[in-house]
């Protein structure tokens, strides 16, 4: 009992050591200790979104997709290894721009493009996919989350219309710490 | 004796039932205070715990998503609480991520977390939490709440105090109504006992109103006043019984007493009577004797020529019996004056007297003088006519009894006692039958006949009146042929009558 607490504790300081770098202002967009703490995000979310029974099967892993960013990729795996969420094994999934969706829960798509490309969204939102942006123009294109900069520190924005469209529940404990939620636009 | 011993019985009642219900009262509010005190703490760790585990639950997302902000607004609603001085979240590598501290709060958070738990610092409970978030720690969380133990426990005491003033209050008022049914009885029991002892009085008797052991005591109580009211009325019946048998004994002794007195007294009228009769006999005997004498001799000297022999023998009778009679007359004169004569006691030699009578008896004596043998006697303090008398008297018995013997042997001598010295006067001679022995000391009683040895029968008789008149006493021993042996003893301390 106690050497599994002080493993879980070791463990967690193993992991903190990425995440403690987080504290730290970031030093530039999309410079390492930036995209650590994205990455870290990344796996966080897993635990305050509730996917449908289709799309994230009891047993089934959750799946990360990193879409051409290798430094937030590397990064993931490191930190999801060996790790779970809400009882879940955590997998991490490199992707070229045309690589299937298939098995996906959340799909980074990284670098400054101002949009998702539209197939891709579409395909995700049918999917129950998360997509999570890093874009400077903000939230927009099926993007559910989005990271921003705020005085050197990573946040995030929400948007509550890509996430019911794509049939996603977030946790209004994830939503308390956004820096900015897109209340649901009018019916 | 403890003081204890010394109080009534009510009071001691009354003191076992306050202690009694002092001690109750101290231990289950002991108890109480230690369960309340167990419970207060646990309470507060439970309270404390589950505010923790809120905060946490709270602060997981701004944790993991690196929200200081929003984890101090989630700490500054602790404000509703106003126990929780101050509250604090770090981060999983320790470092303090977010702080409160309430208005009034001093006490900070240190910047490292301690490990889960919780501890009294002062009187503030302090309380660490780790926040879990699925299967890892993902940081702690601290809180300091107050935690007044001793005013906690204070107002438990203060009203621990109150209770039990109130019960042992309530106790007494109690004990002193239910205790009557038990004082009443032994109260009731105790004054019948004063009152027998100050009164004497057994016919009392002590009331009996219930059954139990108190109601045996009064029974028994009453049964020893029943059984000691007979015999204290035994005991004065025998008592009266006994004063009236030494009244009358005494009565009797008095008469007894009286009539001693007066027969002593008609005794000694009868002896004077007696005395001055035969005083008075002999005094008047003595004239007609001396004409009888006188008259005798006349015949004889004027007549003797014509008086033929036998008529000078029977004239020799009448001048004879007629001297003897004058000497008897002369003895009983003497016996008698005896009793009136005054004593005039001197020291005396009774070796030279006792010596002096045997030779003056002696000296022209008919027969053999009998050989003298005496010791050395012890002086006495005594009359000297008197005393002179006995030696006379009873030398001249021994020489008497001995002379027809053919050694004659008179032996005198004395032994001297504590009291009395005792002279003794011994012959061979005749001796006497020791049968007659009462008879020796009487007047006119004799042994022997006149023929054989002549006397009057009144010497002893007045040896024995002398020696008694000087205090003493006479006896005498002896056998027939054997001799015989008389004492007279004298006291003595002079001045004894």
């Amino acid at each position: 009992m106690l050497n599994a607490v002080l493993r879980a504790g070791l463990r967690a300081l193993l992991a903190c050591a990425v995440l403690c770098a987080g504290t730290a202002p970031a030093q530039a967009p999309g410079s390492a200790p930036e995209q650590s703490i994205k990455a870290a995000y990344l796996y966080n979310f897993g635990a305050y979104v509730h996917w449908p029974e289709l799309a994230l099967p009891p047993g089934e892993p959750l799946t990360i997709g990193v879409l051409e960013d290798e430094l937030v990729a590397g990064e993931l795996e490191e930190i999801t290894r060996e790790r779970h969420v809400n009882g879940r094994a955590v997998e991490v999934r490199r992707l070229a721009a045309d690589d299937p969706l298939d098995g996906l829960q959340i799909l980074f798509v990284g670098g400054e493009r101002a949009d998702v490309p539209s197939e891709l969204a579409a395909d995700a939102q049918a999917r129950s996919i998360l997509v999570v942006t890093e874009s400077g123009g903000g939230l927009g294109g099926g993007s559910a989350i989005n990271f921003l900069l705020v005085d050197q520190r990573v946040r995030f924005e929400v948007s509550l219309d890509a996430a019911d469209a794509s049939g996603l529940a977030i946790s209004s404990r994830l939503l308390a710490v956004a820096e900015r939620v897109l209340p649901r636009s009018v019916p | 004796m403890t003081p204890l011993s010394a109080i009534s019985v009510r009071a001691k009642l009354l003191f076992v039932v306050l202690v009694t219900a002092a001690s109750a009262l101290l231990i289950s509010g002991a108890a109480m205070l230690w369960y309340e005190l167990q419970n207060f703490r646990r309470a507060g760790v439970n309270d404390l715990t589950a505010q923790a585990e809120v905060i946490g639950l709270a602060a997981a997302p701004a944790l993991q998503f690196l929200d200081p902000q929003a984890a101090k607004e989630y700490l500054e609603l602790l404000e509703a609480k106003r126990n929780i001085t101050s509250a604090a979240i770090y981060t999983v590598n320790g470092s303090l991520f977010a702080s409160y501290t309430a208005e009034g709060g001093e006490v900070g958070f240190p910047n490292l977390p301690e490990i889960d738990g919780h501890y009294v610092d002062g009187n503030e409970l302090v309380l660490f939490r780790r926040i879990v978030a699925g299967d890892e720690i993902i940081g702690t969380v601290g809180l300091r709440a107050r935690y007044d133990l001793a005013g906690r426990m204070l107002d438990y005491l203060r009203i621990l105090g109150g209770v039990m003033l109130v019960s042992l209050a309530a106790a007494a008022l109690i004990s002193h109504r239910l205790q009557r049914t038990i004082t009443k009885p032994i109260s009731a029991v105790t004054s019948v006992a004063r009152r027998v002892m100050e009164q004497r009085d057994f016919s009392l008797r002590a009331p009996k109103s219930t059954n139990d052991e108190i109601g045996l005591l009064v029974d028994a109580f009453n049964g020893m006043l029943d059984e000691l009211g007979r015999r204290a009325e035994r005991l004065e019946h025998s008592v009266r019984e006994q004063q009236r048998a030494e009244e009358d004994l005494r009565q009797l002794n008095a008469e007894l007493e009286d009539r001693v007195e007066a027969r002593t007294s008609q005794l000694a009228a009868a002896n004077r009577e007696l005395e001055s009769f035969s005083y008075s006999v002999s005094h008047d005997l003595r004239a007609p004797l001396r004409a009888i004498t006188g008259f005798a001799n006349l015949l004889w000297e004027d007549h003797k020529d014509r008086l033929d022999e036998e008529a000078a023998r029977k004239i020799g009778i009448i001048r004879g019996q007629a001297d003897r009679m004058g000497v008897l007359i002369d003895d009983l004169l003497a016996f008698s004056r005896l009793g009136r004569k005054s004593m005039e006691p001197v020291a005396l030699d009774m070796s030279d007297m006792a010596r002096a009578c045997f030779e003056r008896l002696t000296r022209d004596g008919a027969g053999a003088t009998p050989e003298l043998r005496i010791g050395r006697l012890p002086p006495a303090e005594a009359d000297r006519n008197l005393i002179e008398q006995v030696w006379a008297n009873l030398v001249a018995n021994a020489v008497k009894f001995s002379s027809k013997i053919e050694k004659p042997v008179v032996e005198i001598g004395a032994i001297v006692e504590e009291r009395e010295n005792i002279y003794y006067v011994r012959d061979n001679g005749a001796g006497f039958d020791p049968r007659y022995r009462h008879k020796l000391f009487g007047v006119f009683q004799r042994l022997h006949d006149e023929s054989e040895f002549p006397g009057t029968g009144v010497g002893l008789a007045l040896v024995q009146r002398i020696v008694n008149r000087h205090g003493g006493r006479v006896w005498a021993d002896g056998q027939p042929g054997e001799g015989a042996t008389f004492h007279f003893s004298l006291p003595r301390e002079s001045g004894n009558d």
